[in-house]
């Protein structure tokens, strides 16, 4: 197997060699990829220049002393040196030498594996594709969260012999991307193991846990040191303050070794960082090639246009969709968490959307949001250079067609001939099944125990929760209020029971018992009422919402296309709902308005409030015309002030 | 071994008589330079002034008058309020000064003002302190700091009282025509609702031509015009140059420069604020003006105390002297009232005067021409 494995992946590799030259040709800034012996030297001697760099400073010290011994006589300055040599000697020794790792291996990613029994075709399918790269197929497919896919190889004696294979597929990317742009990553995946780029994986993960490990441990460390002697210093101050003596001299704060050790260590790290990197690069534009002569150079470049745009809509669905009932402690139904992303996907807008950013660039505005800057730490190159690498191929000449392999698409590289494009998610059996069990292994078991609730109820149910908690101490208020002065509440439902009480003149009763904030709580005299009937205010808005709500007067319903909430509510609901809360509150207080307000509505939902139109409508004529500053000549100052007293809150007009 | 341990022992004793030496050496310095720091401290009984723990916080300056009338409107005397009031007259800067303490009143409970209005519904004085108390309590919801240090829950209870009182005003102002009271109650909601330039200016000229040379309305719309609120230094100094220019003899305005510089060196703690040219001259004036004033003017200790600020900040210690004995044990006012610790920046002032008047000798101000531009 390892055998055949090698022979095909000469063959691929003298092929490569082809359009390489071409692209060098154009100009296209690519080199070659080290071969994969140069690339372990290259890990390895960077595992031991790291250990080596340690023992230099050991030795550099210990000559040090040596000089410091042979001068003549002894000096304060000899022995200083001999104390800060061991000093540092005993940093090197702990952090560099003693310290463990940040824990063995790479960590694994939570999700759900597909038994080949379980998945047949997109098992023949990952097969045939390693078939025709001419690799070993992976024994193990994953599918994770997100619009990612990535291959690793659990390679043992330092990449010297092959291990297991893992193939790891977003779920993001299954549901978003047709079938022939996934064939592309899949072809970009299996363009890795047949480079052997996964190979030295473990060494080189080993390598840079090591190098960033002991990096951040020396600045930690320094960092620590200096923030203890500004402690002491502080500490040292307030004792002499407290005994009455002046503070103490201020000294310039004196750094350990470590903060000397942390930027050696730091610049070795970046060193090693740039290098691997930069190889891991040109295997990414090699494994593109790979994938270019899979699927064609048109359906790559599209895939990877493709992938930024579907990881922005994941970005976005996750956080406005599946997370929508978070503050309720809601979810959407089981298998939607991820797979409602086809819901946002199937959305005729936003399809569009989608659809134009795959055919051209991103547009500079997204292309930021995503914030591709390339640096030279990156382990991938830019999407736009990479793009541009494989627009400056020719139409690749494909892997030949291997006999035996069904499920797969046609010649790709004569692949002109119009398919019909089936979503990725096609290869898959069961896919709900699927995306359940996926939710099951990634969400934590207090999220999955959230209530399921559909689609279409979850905005209005998540806002119910939230309000019912919010209007918690006004009910307990106002149920303390009704029992200590014996009034007898005929309403049935919470909202007409308070408007009573207010009518009945308990507005602030209710409102001093509602939580206080600290500037409320320091007022006293009438600034202390204001601060009363604002808090009030506050907790009656929520409850007037929920009654709309439950009255049907509004709805929340959920929307794909625009924002995530689309609101259904009488026309001008908003500012007569503010209005009406404004007299609820007001001297005296107005309960008319907001009840006319939520039970009017309940039988003609479109129509606008029509209960009280004087009021609704003279108010904001009468606050416009009075805050505009044209006021000032005497007739409109006649005329504003021939309004009743208090002209932005009139009368109740009951 | 016995070698090693003589070097650390000799290391040991090189390194203390090196160190020893030199650590009580910074510290005798150190002593000596926090002893000129240490706060001068004196003893206000021997200058006959009032010890700081019995100054009073809450007024510019004495005003018995003012403290019964209050005193008994919240104990529900509105009759000697509204007469009190009324007293006034047509002295519209004084009108001002007594709506302010009614106001106040008004402001910590209303249960006076609302039997008042409850009698006389068409009484413009009540329909004036009622406006006014809206303004007040408005802003005693908001707080005094900044915008980013007030919380959501002050700005609502702010913008609805605010928004309460300005029909409030112009049913005041429509009632009584010809005072300036409600529409200087205004300018604290221009302040409030940030007014245009242009909607301040035509409040402006409601007020000058009731009353061109109102006092309080000056120091009112200087707040307008500073950085702070919706001007800036610049047309804050010209305002305030404006109107001591045009003040007429007898007149306190002359002061409003003094409070411009008092804000502007509040905002820029750094700035050579009285250092510029035309200070002296406005100190003088402020001065000669104080001298016109009758002994009992109800806008002197507001006066003397920016007065004395200033002096001291321009390093006359001999006129400060005087203003601060004159001040007394009141300290209810501006610049005092901007600190945090009113009692403590005042004292600091009125201490590091007293200490350098010693320091020159005690010497006798300078005195004075009360001639324009000496």
């Amino acid at each position: 197997m390892r055998l055949k494995s090698r022979a095909a992946d000469r063959t691929a590799a003298g092929e490569t060699a082809v359009p390489e030259r071409a692209v060098r040709e154009r100009g296209v800034q690519e080199r070659g990829v080290p071969g994969a012996s140069l690339r372990a030297a290259l890990v390895l001697g960077l595992l031991l220049g790291f250990y080596v760099l340690a023992l230099l400073i050991l030795v550099a010290l210990a000559v040090l002393d040596v000089f410091l011994a042979r001068a003549p006589g002894f000096t304060v300055m000899a022995v200083e040196g001999y104390l800060g040599s061991l000093a540092i000697a005993w940093c090197v020794v702990r952090v560099v030498l003693l310290a463990r790792g940040p824990g063995g291996g790479q960590d694994e990613m939570p999700g759900v594996s597909l038994a080949p029994g379980e998945q047949p075709e997109l098992w023949r399918c990952v097969r045939g594709l390693a078939e025709r790269v001419g690799t070993r197929p992976p024994t193990e497919i994953r599918v994770v969260p997100g619009a990612n896919a990535m291959v690793r190889e659990d390679a043992r004696w330092l990449g010297l012999i092959a291990g297991e294979r893992r193939l790891y597929l977003g779920a993001a990317l299954l549901i978003g991307l047709p079938e022939d742009e996934l064939h592309a990553v899949l072809g970009h995946e299996l363009g890795h193991y047949a480079h052997d780029d996964t190979r030295l994986g473990g060494p080189l993960w080993a390598l840079h846990g090591r190098l960033l490990h002991t990096a951040h441990t020396l600045r930690q460390r320094a960092a620590r040191e200096e923030a203890e002697g500004k402690a002491r210093a502080a500490a040292r101050a307030a004792r002499r303050r407290a005994a009455g003596k002046p503070p103490p001299l201020k000294r310039e704060p004196t750094r350990g070794p470590d903060h000397y050790l942390a930027h050696v260590f730091w610049a070795y790290a970046r060193l090693g960082l740039r290098l691997t990197e930069a190889v891991s690069r040109r295997q990414e534009y090699a494994a593109d090639l790979v994938a270019a002569r899979v699927a064609g150079r048109d359906t790559t470049v599209a895939a990877l246009r493709r992938i930024p745009a579907l990881e922005a809509a994941d970005d976005f669905y996750l956080r406005e969709y599946a997370l929508l009932g978070r503050d309720a402690g809601l979810l959407p139904p089981e298998g939607q968490f991820h797979g409602g992303l086809a819901h946002l996907l199937a959305d005729p807008a936003r399809h569009a959307e989608l659809e134009a950013w795959a055919r051209e660039p991103l547009p500079e505005a997204i292309s930021e949001a995503i914030a591709e800057e390339s640096s030279p730490y990156d382990s991938h190159p830019s999407t736009a250079d990479r793009v541009a690498a494989l627009e400056a191929l020719p139409e690749l000449p494909g892997f030949p067609e291997l006999p035996g392999v069904p499920g797969l698409p046609g010649h790709p590289g004569g692949g002109r001939t119009p398919r019909p494009r089936r979503p990725a998610l096609a290869l898959l059996r069961e896919p709900g099944r699927l995306l359940a069990g996926l939710e099951r292994a990634v969400l934590t078991p207090e999220t999955l125990s959230w209530r399921r609730v559909p689609w279409a109820e979850l905005p209005a149910q998540a806002r119910r929760e939230s309000w019912a908690r919010e209007v918690g101490p006004l009910l307990e208020a106002m149920t303390q209020v009704a029992g200590a002065r014996g009034v007898a509440l005929y309403d049935v439902t919470y909202l007409g029971r308070l408007l009573e009480l207010i009518d009945h003149g308990l507005l602030y009763d209710i409102a001093d018992r509602l939580p206080r904030s600290e500037q409320a709580g320091q007022s006293s005299g009438r600034a202390a009422r204001e601060f009363a009937r604002t808090a009030f205010r506050s907790a009656l808005r929520p409850l007037a919402l929920l009654t709309a709500l439950d009255t049907g007067l509004c709805r929340w319903e959920l929307c794909w296309s625009g924002p995530a909430v689309r609101v259904a509510a009488p026309e001008r609901f908003a500012e007569a709902l503010e209005r009406a809360l404004d007299h609820a509150v007001a001297e005296p207080p107005g309960t008319a308005p907001l009840r006319a307000l939520l039970s009017g509505g309940g039988q003609t939902p479109t129509a606008p409030p029509t209960t009280s139109p004087t009021a609704f409508s003279a108010a904001p004529q009468t606050a416009t015309q009075t805050a505009f500053p044209t006021a000032f000549s005497p007739e409109s100052s006649a005329a504003s002030s021939a309004v009743p007293s208090g002209g932005l809150y009139p009368k109740d007009p009951v | 071994m016995n070698v090693l341990i003589d070097i650390a022992g000799a290391g040991a004793l090189a390194y203390a008589a090196v160190t020893i030496p030199r650590n009580a050496r910074k510290a005798r310095a150190l002593r000596a330079e926090a002893k000129a720091k240490a706060p001068v401290n004196i003893d206000p009984a021997k200058y006959g002034l009032v010890p700081a723990a019995q100054l009073d916080k809450r007024f510019a300056g004495p005003d018995p008058e003012a403290d019964a009338v209050a005193a008994a409107a919240l104990a529900g005397d509105w009759r000697r309020a509204a007469a009190y009031l009324a007293g006034a007259g047509r002295d519209w800067d004084l009108r001002w000064y007594r709506l302010g303490i009614l106001t106040h009143a008004a402001a910590e409970d209303d249960a006076w003002l609302k039997a008042w209005r409850t009698e006389y519904p068409g009484d413009p004085a009540a329909a004036l302190v009622h406006a006014d108390a809206l303004v007040v309590v408005a802003h005693k919801v908001r707080g005094a700091k900044q915008a980013k240090h007030t919380t959501t829950e002050q700005f609502e209870g702010f913008h609805r009282l605010l928004a309460e009182s300005l029909p409030a005003c112009q049913e005041a102002a429509w009632m009584a025509p010809e005072d300036p009271c409600p529409w200087i109650a205004q300018i604290s909601i221009a302040l409030g609702l940030g007014w245009s330039h242009d909607g301040f200016r035509a409040l402006w000229a409601e007020i000058t031509a009731r009353d061109p040379h109102h006092f309080g309305a000056h120091m009112s719309a200087l707040q307008y015009w500073c950085a702070k609120w919706r001007g800036s230094h610049e047309l804050m100094y010209a305002f305030a140059e404006q109107a001591a220019v045009s003040a007429p003899q007898g007149s306190l305005l002359p002061v409003l420069r003094l409070d411009a510089l008092m804000e502007h060196a509040f905002r820029e703690p750094k700035a050579p604020v009285y250092n510029q040219p035309f200070v002296q001259a406005a100190v003088d004036a402020t001065l000669d003006a104080v001298d016109r004033v009758p002994a009992g003017h109800h806008r002197l200790p507001t006066v003397r105390h920016l007065l004395a600020d200033t002096l001291f900040q321009t390093k006359r210690y001999a006129e400060a002297v005087e203003q601060f004995r004159a001040v007394g044990g009141y300290i209810g006012s501006a610049p005092w009232t901007y600190s945090a610790d009113p009692v403590k920046a005042f004292v600091f002032a009125r201490t590091n005067t007293f200490v350098a008047w010693e320091k020159a000798g005690c010497p006798a101000p300078p005195p004075r021409g009360h001639a324009v531009g000496r």
